[in-house]
């Protein structure tokens, strides 16, 4: 064990939450599954009423439902980033941020996946798109590659989770439930921390980190390819898939921003998620902020330059018209200051990276809303333009999946520590904080996982 | 031996996983088949490629005869039609001279429909006529074929539809959709329920300008319900054009360019349309036949 | 008193003579004015037509003859059309400076006249009147005219139909440059029609031709017509057309770029989908075989 107290601090940090049960937690848990409740309350009128109970009619076919499952498919991007890319070019600095991220991807694929089904006119009829499915259709490839990213997402934050569920087997076993036990131990998979089982989830995780990279942009490809194999203005262009793709690059790290700062608070994690992480974190903001930036400008570019079509009309509500508000506000306080804030040094610090990463996530809302609704308000023929507002309905399913989203990471937070054991531990020596006076009992390559009367090797 | 057992079990397990992954792509497999085409209804006679023409020259919206337009109205009523989802629209559009003109739009029919493409179920597809079906079996109400569709001629049951008090009795068919079905998308189907017992669609027969021909790309001819004429040569001598012919949907709905110039209407005339009743305001064809066909209609 | 009245006889008898004499006379005065056609001439020179209107009487057997006067520009050649009376006049050039359009103006109204061929005095032979006056002239009979198909006439080779018809007048002389239409009898959808299936014009010999290619195997009528024009009647002929299986051969399909393509890669699409899941499978051993793992050798 390594006796450093640094170390100790650290186990004490990351393991109280697992631990022990604040009150704040359990009103936190408690509110969330109130909204995640009136969604469900909500969707109940929806399946009697139809979907006559939301705001949208036979011009506006799409309306807040697919805007929040593009946006959740944006946001997952997050975890396959930190995880997969940043260890596979071993960057030390994504040690402490691995857990969350896998379980924001988690988390947020798992909304991303009930909304369209929330959006189905039959439901009874989910199961049609097993058996009938038609591979030429967007939709099903949707449905093919998002339980796919979510399983290999799922697997992934596992892999990485299993020495960790064997070290709470065996340090806090005896503190928690029985269940919860049982679950750390079925967790845990027999794990020992022997060469032979490290090779085994080394070789496993390696295989998911080559893979969870494709199968992240393809899932935003074909998330774009709903919207980009149709004829409408706005939506028939040939870049979709790369701007969906660095979008959700861009929302995702600013949901990463936005997570961590939160932990950082609540569980007094700062000398883990350390001003560092803020910092490179901005500069990945900065950057996917300005390549998306840069999609932005191309598409409106080309669009403008031609005004093709209806484009023109678009264009004119987008810039100037009905919709010339948000647009403005999602493009300004969405891309525009982010970026600056986030790149000028005497602005970067943590609180304001924290303002600036809520204010991506709305103004990449706002962007996904506008993406799906305006096209679709354009008269196709000589009639008017289509109005879509909202209805109570689908604003009360929109907030519950947004608290479905902080439940399901509230849960796992009390269940399994946010920053990965294991994987500090790896890198502990690595770590730029000099080493406390408390000397180290064993040399740095040995890692044996602490027993609990069982043989050692 | 530990070794050995690990590297049999090894084996082993990837096998399980090889046959796992044979046996699921059985049913997966049946996820590629192509789109499902419609069970042929025995049928003796020519095989049929539907399409339609509009003469432009000849709607002047009903105007004249100080009724509403009685495509619509006979759409309505032949299919019931849920109220505000007309099928068929007649649309008053202006020109650059202010003078205004008539334009009836239904379902095109397109040959390399965006529609039938994106259906994730196969809901929506040809049958062997050239005609777009939706089967209200299979529909799980996404619409993504409503978002592809470029001219706007699909229209969803978004709460529970009026059906007229004999529809559940109805023998529902693809090709005659009644009863309208909630969370299901609907559209012109060419009255393909009419032509399989060799008649007009409700539009072309209820039109009393004789507007509307309906014809057949194989036997390369069409009709009004008056006259009869060889279609190509129809659509070539009238400048018969389609609409949106860059998308490439090849619709098999053709137009021929005019302004209701034969009905006199001109810039003088200035009426105003009236608004298609629905099937409840009018009744069923059974009990008030089209202003042109003979006696009660029957399906 | 005998005296007198000897000559009161004599001329009464003159007179009666005279009367009768004339008579023929009379006759032959008013057949000459039945039989007399409105003859004009017009001029087709460089300041248009001369003159620029004419006016006939409906009933009336009307002969315009064109006369070529442009010297100053020998190369020009016209031919004169009548708007909405299908009529057609032959060329006439400095060589042939004469042509007679000869009709029976039947309906009232007002027509125009034209030069129909691009020449450089195009322009100004636009604008030729011709006003038809309602009643006046006696009704001059419109000449009978013959459309005949010979046997040989009709000919069917492989899917296409050939029908050659022949229009003369009552001597059997060719009608040239007029319009004949074909169509042939079909119902559809229960509607019984006349479709017409082709136009032309026919040759100085009288003969129109007519290249058809059925869309339906069973024989047919074809029906054709000439709707009369200038001093003819109009006039149909019916020629029947026997079945052929070869009729209605379909025509080429359109072609879908890269449909092969387009069918097949999905299928690739799948078989990633379903390799990856064979690699969930082996990673989600690998981690249950953590389980197998036993400490020391």
């Amino acid at each position: 064990m390594n006796a450093d107290a640094s170390w100790q601090q650290f186990e004490d940090r990351v393991l109280a939450p697992v631990t022990t049960t604040s009150r704040t937690w359990l009103l936190l848990v408690v509110a969330l599954l109130v909204l995640t409740a009136g969604g469900f309350v909500a969707y109940g009128v929806q399946v009697y009423r139809g979907l006559a109970a939301t705001g949208m009619g036979d011009t506006v076919i799409w309306g807040v439902y697919i805007s929040n499952f593009v946006f959740f498919s944006g946001v997952s991007m997050a975890g396959t980033f930190i995880s997969a890319i940043l260890r596979l070019t071993g960057a030390e600095w994504r040690r402490p941020l691995t857990r969350f991220s896998e379980l924001t991807t988690v988390a947020a694929l798992s909304m991303c996946a009930i909304m369209p089904a929330v959006d189905m006119g039959r439901p009874d009829r989910l199961w049609h798109l097993i058996v009938y499915g038609r591979l030429e259709s967007p939709l099903v490839w949707d449905i093919m590659v998002i339980p796919t990213y979510l399983t290999a997402s799922l697997i992934y934050l596992y892999l990485f989770l299993i020495p960790d569920a064997a070290y709470l087997r065996d340090r806090i076993g005896d503190q928690v439930s029985k269940p919860r036990r049982k679950l750390y131990s079925f967790l845990a998979m027999g794990w020992q921390g022997l060469p032979e089982q490290h090779r085994k989830i080394q070789v496993a995780g390696t295989v998911m980190m080559f893979m969870i990279i494709p199968i992240g942009v393809a899932t935003h490809s074909v998330v774009s390819w709903i919207f980009g194999m149709t004829y409408r203005s706005g939506w028939n262009s040939t870049i979709f898939a790369p701007y969906f793709a660095v979008g959700a690059l861009y929302s995702g790290t600013a949901m990463l921003i936005t997570l961590m700062y939160i932990f950082r608070r609540v569980y007094h994690l700062e000398e883990y998620l350390t001003a560092r992480h803020f910092r490179y974190l901005a500069t990945l903001l900065v950057a996917f902020g300005v390549l998306y930036l840069y999609f932005t400008f191309a598409e409106y570019l080309t669009v403008t330059y031609k005004l093709q079509g209806g484009d023109d009309k678009l264009l004119d509500e987008l810039f100037v018209g009905r919709y010339a508000a948000l647009v403005w506000i999602g493009f300004v306080g969405g891309q525009v200051l982010p970026i600056v804030l986030a790149a000028l040094p005497w602005t970067r610090t943590i609180p304001i990276l924290f303002a600036v990463s809520i204010l991506v996530n709305v103004g990449m809302w706002i962007k996904r809303f506008m993406i799906v609704v305006p096209s679709l308000s354009l008269p196709l023929m000589p009639y008017g333009w289509g109005v879509y507002t909202p209805t109570w309905v689908e604003i009360l399913i929109t907030i519950a999946s947004f608290a479905g989203f902080a439940l399901i990471i509230a849960i796992f937070v009390k269940l399994f520590p946010i920053i990965s054991i294991s994987e500090m531990e790896e890198g502990w020596d690595h770590r730029e904080t000099p080493p406390t006076a408390a000397a180290r009992v064993q040399p740095p390559q040995v890692q044996p996982e602490p027993q609990l009367g069982g043989a050692t090797s | 031996m530990a070794e050995k057992i690990s590297r049999r079990r090894l084996i082993g397990g990837i096998g399980a996983a090889t046959a796992l992954g044979v046996a699921g792509a059985g049913p997966l497999a049946a996820l590629a088949l192509p789109e499902e085409k419609a069970a042929p209804a025995a049928k003796s006679g020519p095989s049929r490629q539907w399409a339609m023409v509009i003469d432009l020259r000849k709607c002047e919206g009903c105007v004249t005869t100080e009724k509403a337009p009685q495509c619509v109205e006979a759409c309505n009523a032949e299919h019931f039609v849920p109220k505000g989802q007309e099928w068929i629209q007649v649309f008053e559009v202006e020109g650059e001279s202010g003078h205004k003109h008539f334009f009836p739009r239904l379902c095109m029919q397109c040959e390399n429909a965006p529609c039938t493409k994106v259906c994730p179920v196969g809901a929506t597809y040809h049958n062997d006529e050239g005609v777009v079906l939706v089967n209200h079996d299979r529909c799980i109400g996404c619409r993504m074929c409503m978002a592809a569709c470029p001219y706007g001629v699909r229209r969803f049951n978004w709460g529970e539809p009026e059906n007229p008090a004999g529809a559940a009795l109805a023998n529902y068919s693809p090709e005659f959709p009644v009863p309208h079905r909630k969370g299901t998308v609907e559209k012109c189907m060419l009255c393909a329920h009419r032509a399989r017992d060799g008649k007009l669609p409700a539009c072309a027969a209820g039109c009393p300008m004789f507007a509307l021909y309906f014809g057949d790309l194989n036997e390369d001819i069409a009709t009004n319900g008056k006259e009869v004429v060889q279609l190509r040569r129809f659509l070539d001598e009238n400048q018969a054009y389609r609409l949106k012919e860059e998308l490439g949907t090849r619709p098999r709905v053709w137009y021929i360019p005019g302004h209701g110039q034969e009905y006199g209407h001109t810039v003088d005339l200035d009426k105003e349309p009236k608004t298609p009743r629905s099937w409840q305001e009018q009744g069923s064809t059974l009990n008030n036949p089209h202003p042109r066909s003979e006696g009660s209609g029957t399906k | 008193m005998n005296a007198t009245v000897r000559p009161i006889r004599w001329l009464s008898v003159l007179a009666l003579a005279t009367l009768f004499a004339l008579m023929p006379l009379v006759g032959i005065r008013l057949a000459f004015a039945e039989e007399q056609p409105v003859k004009i001439s017009v001029k087709v020179g460089e300041s248009g037509f001369e003159p620029g209107t004419i006016e006939v009487s409906s009933g009336q057997l009307v002969e315009i003859t064109f006369i070529w006067d442009s010297p100053n520009r020998p190369n020009e050649e016209h031919i004169i059309v009548f708007e909405g009376m299908k009529l057609e006049s032959e060329k006439i050039t400095k060589d042939h400076p004469q042509t007679t359009v000869k009709f029976v103006a039947t309906t009232p109204g007002t027509f125009g006249f034209k030069c129909d061929i691009e020449c450089d005095l195009h322009d100004a032979l636009q604008k030729g009147i011709l006003k038809v006056k309602a009643g006046g002239g006696t009704a001059a009979a419109l000449q009978p005219s013959t459309l005949s198909v010979s046997p040989t006439g009709v000919a069917v080779k492989a899917e296409t139909v050939k029908v050659s018809a022949t229009l003369t007048d009552k001597e059997g002389q060719p009608i040239p440059r007029v319009e004949v239409t074909f169509y042939t009898p079909k119902t559809f959808l229960g509607n019984e029609g006349l479709v017409e299936i082709g136009v032309g014009k026919t040759a100085p010999n009288g003969q129109v031709n007519l290249t058809y290619r059925p869309t339906t195997t069973e024989a047919r009528k074809i029906v054709v017509r000439f709707e009369g024009g200038g001093v003819y009647d109009a006039t149909e002929t019916t020629v029947d057309v026997p079945g052929s299986r070869l009729f209605g051969l379909a025509k080429a399909e359109t072609h879908v770029s890269l449909q092969g393509l387009r069918d097949w890669a999905p299928f690739g699409f799948l078989g990633i989908i379903l390799s990856i899941w064979a690699a969930f499978a082996f990673m989600l051993f690998q981690a249950w075989s953590v389980r197998r793992v036993r400490p020391g050798r």
